[in-house]
């Protein structure tokens, strides 16, 4: 998106300035489908991903227009609503979960295992399975590092950590990962 | 390990159905269209946010700090005029925006690319300073502020006028500046500085209660005479290469003004040379009062020692005159008085004086010959001689200046020393007689 980084400056400013549709749309056209796939590969669920992917939309439509401060990085932006999203439902079934988001990661893989174990096909040995697996830190820094193709700086702004941080995640992540597909 | 990320990256090819993209993408349009209504914002915030969303966050960090900020006023300082520019131009010598305003100045001349057109705008600037002179003096404060504030203003003035000549300068010497173009802005500078000549006469005129401000402005008044001829020697190059064609008869003319002028400034070194060496003579005849005295009370003294020895110092008595100068620059003759009261005070001022003595005849001399070149149509010549001149009275008046304060303390001193010696006589009277 180096290129296009001028053209989304622009059209950002046209939907800040003027409220323009038409520039959101081609926005919309841009990320859709990546903010779907990953959202998807949280969720694991192809509907539970669509209206979340238009929620986050909606909700990016409504920070942007609100707010006053410079969008710097519309990516990590967006990337940031959807992963609130994604928490925010899992909270909305959890209601009586009380704490940060982190430790609410932690605790969503032993839900969803369950869940999941119930939904999921038969290929026990795909790589698919293996990530639904992980905690869920864990599954999203390897969704935005392998699928996604962040760089560490992206990853970092994206998830609002230093990029120590990230590299040390994403360590452990793979190592997760490893002994996951080694145990199947 | 390798094996899982290539499976990673198959995963890459998860999509969203197309349809429902397209579903999802007329609903959202849709949903946010109802929701505002579009508002109209001031054309300006419309650039400045266009402008800053466009600047990468990284710059923007940058202006936040305050090499950053400096950097980025000095290009606002030029391209639009905000941050103070437009409210330090009426600003004068001691205000806050006093260095904006200079700033501004610097940065203007940064963007000029000619040569030529620099030192237009040099001449601009110091006519800006002519004018915040004439503001200071026209306001309403203390002598003394106005003072400060009008050598500042002067000092500029200089600095800017030497930056024109010098630009001037190289410009002439550039050959790839058009010659046109280049003797255009040299009688643009003339013309301007014949000017501000005429406004820094004016304002003298109106301070003329303090000598002080008076020397500023005559020094300033000789910088921008200094200018013009320059200009005028820029034009004569120029024309004597043959490069441009210019009215000879106004060339002459022009040159011959500047005669006069030097002419004018020759008068006036005169009179200055005339008033040192009259006080030259003030100080001989009290030197020669006290020679007298401790001449006699040496006598006395030897009369009781029955010895007789008169040792005459080691200086001698020259001619004791204090003829005045006439006027008169044809005949200029100044007959120098000896200074002397010891060895060691009085011979440095001896020999500055006798070296003043012929100047105002030098100078004279060298004006005539340039005339004389005039007349020949030898313009560079004459131009020549006429900075010749403006050298040497400009030398004659420090070495006039720094001559009149020896003088000044040696009268003093031997004021002290008479009054000392008129006490003790008058202590030793009774017993004498």
């Amino acid at each position: 998106m180096d290129k296009a980084s001028l053209k989304e400056k622009f059209l950002i400013y046209q939907v800040r300035q003027n409220k323009d549709a038409e520039s959101y749309g081609q926005l919309y056209d841009f990320y859709v489908d990546r903010i779907f796939r990953f959202i998807f590969f949280k969720v694991s669920s192809q509907e539970i991903a669509e209206d979340l992917t238009s929620e986050v939309f909606l909700k990016t439509w409504e920070y942007i227009n609100k707010t006053d401060r410079k969008i710097g990085n519309f990516n990590a932006l967006l990337y940031r609503v959807a992963r609130n999203a994604v928490i925010d439902h899992y909270r909305s079934k959890n209601k009586d979960f009380i704490g940060t988001d982190e430790e609410y990661m932690e605790r969503i893989q032993d839900d969803r295992n369950l869940e999941e174990e119930v939904n999921i096909k038969i290929e026990v040995k795909s790589i698919e399975a293996h990530l639904t697996k992980l905690k869920e830190i864990h599954r999203e820094i390897i969704i935005l590092k392998y699928i996604e193709e962040f760089s560490i700086a992206e990853i970092s702004e994206i998830l609002d950590k230093g990029k120590g941080s990230v590299r040390v995640l994403l360590h452990r992540a793979l190592q997760a990962l490893k002994e996951i597909a080694g145990e199947e | 390990m390798d094996k899982v990320v290539e499976q990673l990256k198959d995963l890459r090819s998860v999509k969203p159905k197309k349809d429902w993209v397209a579903t999802q993408r007329e609903l959202l349009l849709t949903q946010i269209k109802s929701q505002s209504a579009s508002k109209h914002q001031s054309v300006f915030i419309n650039g400045w946010y266009l402008f800053k969303s466009a600047l990468p966050t990284s710059f923007l960090r940058f202006a936040a700090k305050p090499v950053g900020a400096f950097v980025v006023l000095c290009v606002f300082v030029f391209s639009t005029g905000i941050l103070g520019v437009n409210a330090s131009r009426a600003s004068l010598p001691g205000d806050f925006l006093y260095p904006v305003k200079l700033t501004s100045e610097k940065v203007k001349v940064g963007f000029t690319v000619a040569g030529e057109k620099q030192a237009e705008l040099h001449v601009q600037f110091a006519e800006e300073r002519v004018n915040e002179i004439e503001k200071v003096s026209a306001n309403e404060i203390e002598l003394s502020k106005k003072k400060d504030k009008i050598k500042v203003a002067v000092d500029g003035l200089k600095k800017e006028l030497v930056k024109a000549q010098d630009t001037l300068d190289k410009a002439k010497d550039n050959t790839q500046q058009k010659a046109q173009n280049v003797v255009d802005s040299a009688k643009k500078v003339d013309q301007k500085a014949t000017e501000l000549n005429e406004k820094i006469k004016k304002t003298k005129e109106g301070l003329s209660e303090d000598q002080e401000i008076t020397e500023a402005l005559t020094e300033a008044e000789e910088a921008v005479e200094k200018t013009s001829v320059k200009a005028v020697a820029v034009i004569v190059d120029k024309y004597v290469g043959g490069d441009v064609q210019l009215s000879e008869v106004e060339l002459v003319e022009v040159i011959d003004n500047k005669i006069n002028n030097a002419k004018e400034k020759v008068t006036a070194m005169t009179v200055k040379v005339t008033e040192v060496t009259a006080k030259a003579g003030e100080v001989a005849e009290n030197a020669k009062i006290v020679k007298e005295i401790e001449d006699m009370e040496l006598a006395e003294e030897n009369l009781l020692k029955e010895s007789v020895v008169s040792e005459g110092d080691t200086a001698t008595i020259e001619r004791d005159s204090t003829d005045v100068v006439n006027g008169n620059l044809e005949n200029n003759v100044i007959e120098a008085s000896a200074v002397i009261v010891t060895p060691t005070t009085g011979v440095s001022n001896i020999k500055a004086v006798e070296g003043l003595k012929d100047k105002p005849i030098e100078a004279t001399q060298i004006l005539t010959e340039a005339k004389d070149l005039l007349n020949h149509g030898d313009l560079a010549s004459a131009l020549e001689k006429i900075q010749q001149t403006a050298v040497l009275t400009n030398q004659v008046k420090q070495d006039v200046k720094i001559l009149d304060q020896g003088l000044n303390k040696e009268i003093s001193d031997a004021k002290d020393v008479a009054d000392s010696k008129a006490e003790e006589q008058l202590l030793k009277e009774p017993s004498l007689k």
